[in-house]
């Protein structure tokens, strides 16, 4: 919708939203460098609890372990959602619906019932809580996140480029690899970002799917934030926050950013 | 040689690929995530309804299968059902917060340039990605009693001074909405962004301006989107648990914080399935009821 | 093999495609010659796209054979055949350049080296796009990315062309061009091209025969001149513009001719196809009557004058209900001639049609 003019009560709200979403992330960027021992009192700017945080063991185990889990968990979700999404093209209508409506409930149905319900499959199957009963809580999500955002692509590319494909001689295999890879790249890149960040911040199922050995960094700083408020954990909290725009600096740099919001692309004329 | 008669495919989609392998290679590759979604998904789910009928016993924490509804009939009562209707108003209430700020939001950003709504989608879903943990956290900070946050709202006098926002369902709303508000935003945006101008043209071509074109055919439209959002928002926040965790401070309970202690507290399976089992079920009930939008979703995301 | 005994490079034999019980094509018989060009024509929806699918593998066909330089290819994949088509959206792959595009046939039955490239240069050089191998398909025009399309598909030296309604994304100015150059370069490759369109002027200027098409079945197999001088049926006659269409009286059949009564002209003798009831069609081709405000022929009254340059449209209309559309060289038109006139047309026998009622 492009209109001429801007209404002003719109755009005042879409302001407050603003600065409702990122006074959150200025705040604790700002704390992060506040030199005194408490949270409340400020006596100055310093890089004191980067360093503390560096230095800790327990903190950099924590953050070692988001990011293995993490990557293992966007692999798995990413390839999930390729697999789905190219096997939903190729069979009936039925089936088609069947895949739709499994990877929206997983979207939608509150993460603590399917946490728990994997708490209750690993317990009764007996198998020990690690790396890999995480990994599979939340690939759980972030593959139905990936499915989502191939689809999106996929459905605006599909048929007439596999056609031409088809049509100028190059095998299912070959044109999957030459033509359907490359257009879906973007896709696949911004499900793996999505995922890799879901995976690394997400605290309810690793609470329930995580052994003794395997804390992540979300789940520490909910410890700490329990137990008492301590300066360390803004300094985590912005450590996180900077690789994650780290990560989005990335995206933008390398795709339209509309195009991935899924507003359909205008037709080439 | 000739294979004339005999390449009769049920398909009606067209196919550029040899038709024998087509469909063999679809199951092929539907199996994996197949399986994933039976083994992983399904699986539990049963598992949970199937576990909410079995009862644990007090004292030697074994879960015996008897097949009672005890569980079922304690979740309705007290401090539990209390639990869960407090999940349905936060939630509600945070839903209804999100699409009364996220719809005007959406709207301005569509009337941006298009340089600008780059921008702008960044700065909505940039916050989404940014931890979870983090952003709560930091309405902790900015709630407490020193915080920037409460110190504005007492000047504006809308709060006595030295309040403590934190740990009340105040808080718990004000995370809810913080932190899903983008997942409100992106599909009302999505679907604004394709109605076609043309359509608004006609409208105004047919004496419709203002307030009426938006009641009468921009909000029709736009409805897909909306309802994508509140389901994006409304079901997740009602089985939600970090964030009355974090801004709760274990005061002000939600469901989701109840099935935590019921599972990882005090073992009691049966009971923590049966109110699982129970928010499922519930929203299950609101999914169907809205199966028809939910084809729309579809679209939209 | 086809009338002049040669051997047909693209064969349909009752070639069908039906979904469920919606028959989409109904039994096509078809032979295309080598360095033909073939244009298959019909409005919106008769089944011509899905017959060009179908000769390209991209769609099944229910029954029947496609054969191919003698060979039957009727269950083979599209990437087996040695059939090439042209898209209406062109289909160029947009993370590709357009030498990447030309190339990409190439590289599957060749790899790459200097074959490729010397093949792309001298493909852009035909299309006229010489110097264009690095761009993206997204900076090119509509009719660049259409010549692209075309090159891509030559390259490959396929038996035959296919092309789907290539021009009708175009300009009218744009697809005039494109329409010389099409003809242009399919005679110096010389290969076959079958072209869909639903533009009936635009498969007359370029082809050698025409194939008419009306909801899934083929009507009528000629050259331009013979579809459009002896349409084989009312619905083909309308498609090409022999508008107007007179139910007359039978009197006489012989074997290409017949002796018939037209109202408010008497009775003529007309050539025919034969096939005739008592009652028929004559088909009045609108440059074959004859105006002038006095003389032999039947009176009518001016309804409409339409001047169009080097032609004049006139709308005539007699007693009975008649009324004709003459499209004569505007010379020949009485000056100044206006709505209400009286005017006397006559047309002479051996330039009229008829054909059966049904």
């Amino acid at each position: 919708m492009k209109a001429r003019k801007r209404p002003l009560f719109p755009t005042i709200v879409l302001g407050a939203v603003l600065l409702l979403l990122n006074l959150p992330i200025l705040a604790v960027a700002i704390n992060s460098l506040n030199a005194g021992d408490t949270v409340t009192d400020w006596t100055g700017v310093s890089l004191r609890w980067f360093g503390e945080i560096i230095g800790d063991d327990r903190i950099r185990a924590a953050f070692w372990n988001s990011v293995v889990i993490g990557l293992l968990a966007t692999v798995v979700s990413v390839v999930i959602g390729v697999m789905t999404t190219l096997a939903a093209r190729l069979l009936p209508k039925r089936a088609q619906t069947a895949f739709t409506l499994t990877t929206y409930a997983r979207l939608i149905l509150p993460e603590v019932v399917t946490a728990v319900g994997l708490y209750l499959l690993f317990s009764y199957l007996g198998i020990g809580f690690g790396v890999a009963t995480v990994v599979v809580g939340h690939a759980l999500f972030c593959s139905a996140y990936a499915t989502v955002v191939i689809q999106a692509r996929y459905a605006g590319i599909s048929d007439r480029y596999a056609d031409a494909a088809a049509d100028l001689g190059a095998r299912p295999m070959r044109a999957f690899r030459r033509v359907t890879v490359p257009l879906l790249a973007p896709a696949l890149f911004v499900s793996a970002l999505l995922s890799f960040a879901f995976s690394f911040d997400d605290v309810l199922s690793t609470t329930f799917l995580s052994g003794p050995d395997t804390e992540t960094l979300p789940i520490l700083m909910m410890g700490m934030i329990r137990q008492h408020v301590t300066p360390e954990v803004n300094a985590i909290a912005a450590t996180v926050m900077i690789v994650t725009l780290a990560a989005v600096a990335l995206l933008v740099a390398v795709t339209n950013v509309r195009s991935v919001a899924g507003t359909r692309d205008r037709p080439q004329s | 040689m000739s294979a004339s008669g005999n390449t009769r495919s049920r398909l009606q989609t067209k196919t550029s690929q040899a038709r024998v392998p087509r469909r063999f290679r679809g199951w092929a590759l539907a199996t994996p995530p197949m399986l994933f979604t039976l083994i992983f998904f399904i699986a539990p789910l049963a598992l949970l309804v199937l576990y909410s009928f079995g009862q644990m016993d007090i004292l030697t924490f074994q879960i015996s299968f008897g097949w009672t509804t005890e569980n079922w009939r304690t979740v309705f009562t007290g401090i539990y059902a209390s639990a869960l209707l407090r999940s349905v108003v936060l939630s509600v209430v945070s839903t209804a917060l999100c699409v009364l700020i996220g719809f005007p939001a959406a709207l301005g950003m569509t009337r941006m340039p298009a340089r600008m709504q780059n921008i702008l989608l960044l700065a909505v879903i940039v916050p989404y990605w940014i931890s979870f943990v983090v952003r709560n956290y930091a309405w902790l900070t900015l709630l407490g009693p020193d915080g920037m946050v409460t110190r504005c709202l007492e000047a504006v006098h809308v709060v006595d001074v030295g309040k403590d926002l934190r740990y009340t369902s105040t808080a718990i709303v004000i995370g809810m909405v913080s932190s899903y508000l983008p997942l409100m935003i992106l599909p009302i945006y999505v679907a604004l962004e394709r109605i076609d101008p043309a359509v608004l043209d006609a409208a105004a071509d047919l004496g419709l301006h203002g307030v009426h074109a938006f009641r009468r055919v921009v909000l029709p439209l736009s409805a897909p989107g909306l309802i994508a959002g509140v389901l994006l928002v409304g079901v997740p926040a009602t089985g939600e648990y970090t964030i009355p965790a974090i801004l709760g401070g274990g005061k002000t309970l939600m469901v989701g914080n109840v099935i935590r202690d019921k599972f990882l507290g005090v073992g009691d399976f049966p009971l923590g399935s049966a109110l699982a089992a129970t928010l499922m079920a519930l929203l299950i009930v609101v999914l169907v009821a809205s199966r028809k939008r939910i084809r729309q979703l579809e679209d939209v995301l | 093999m086809n009338q002049s005994g040669e051997w047909a490079v693209l064969e349909l034999r009752r070639l069908r495609r039906s979904y469920g019980d919606k028959v989409v094509v109904e039994g096509i018989d078809l032979a295309l010659e080598d360095g033909e060009f073939f244009s298959l024509i019909g409005p919106s929806g008769c089944g011509k796209t899905t017959t060009l699918r179908m000769i390209a593998g991209l769609e099944n066909s229910t029954s029947g054979t496609i054969v191919l330089e003698g060979r039957d290819v009727t269950g083979m994949p599209a990437y087996d055949r040695n059939v090439h088509t042209v898209f209406q959206n062109y289909a160029l792959f947009p993370h590709l350049t357009v030498a990447e595009n030309i190339a990409f046939g190439l590289k599957e039955k060749h790899g790459k080296g200097r074959d490729v490239r010397d093949k792309v240069q001298h493909m852009l050089k035909l299309v006229e796009l010489a110097g264009r191998e690095h761009a993206r398909p997204r900076e090119l025009s509509g009719g660049m990315q259409q010549r692209v399309a075309l090159a891509r598909a030559l390259v490959l030296d396929p038996a035959v062309l296919l092309l789907d309604e290539p021009l009708g994304a175009l300009d009218l100015r744009l697809r005039r061009q494109m329409q010389l150059l099409l003809k242009q370069i399919q005679h110096e490759v010389g290969i076959t091209f079958v072209y869909v369109t639903h533009d009936q002027e635009e498969a007359f200027s370029m082809s050698d025969r025409v194939g008419v098409m009306d909801q899934g079945v083929l009507v009528q197999v000629g050259t331009p001149r013979d579809v459009y001088g002896r349409p084989a049926t009312p619905f083909v006659a309308d498609f090409v513009g022999a508008r107007n269409q007179l139910t007359a009286k039978v009197i006489a059949q012989e074997a290409d001719t017949a002796d018939v009564d037209i109202p408010l002209f008497g009775r003529r003798r007309a050539p025919t196809a034969g096939g005739l009831g008592s009652e028929a069609i004559v088909i009045i081709r609108p440059e074959v009557a004859t105006l002038a405000r006095s003389g032999t022929g039947a009176k009518f009254t001016v309804e409409d004058v339409s001047f169009q340059g080097p032609q004049t449209s006139v709308l005539v209309q007699g007693g009975a209900g008649v009324s004709l559309t003459l499209v004569r060289p505007s010379h020949t038109i009485p000056a100044g001639l206006v709505r209400g006139e009286q005017v006397v047309v006559d047309i002479a026998g051996e330039d009229l049609w008829v054909i059966p009622t049904r």
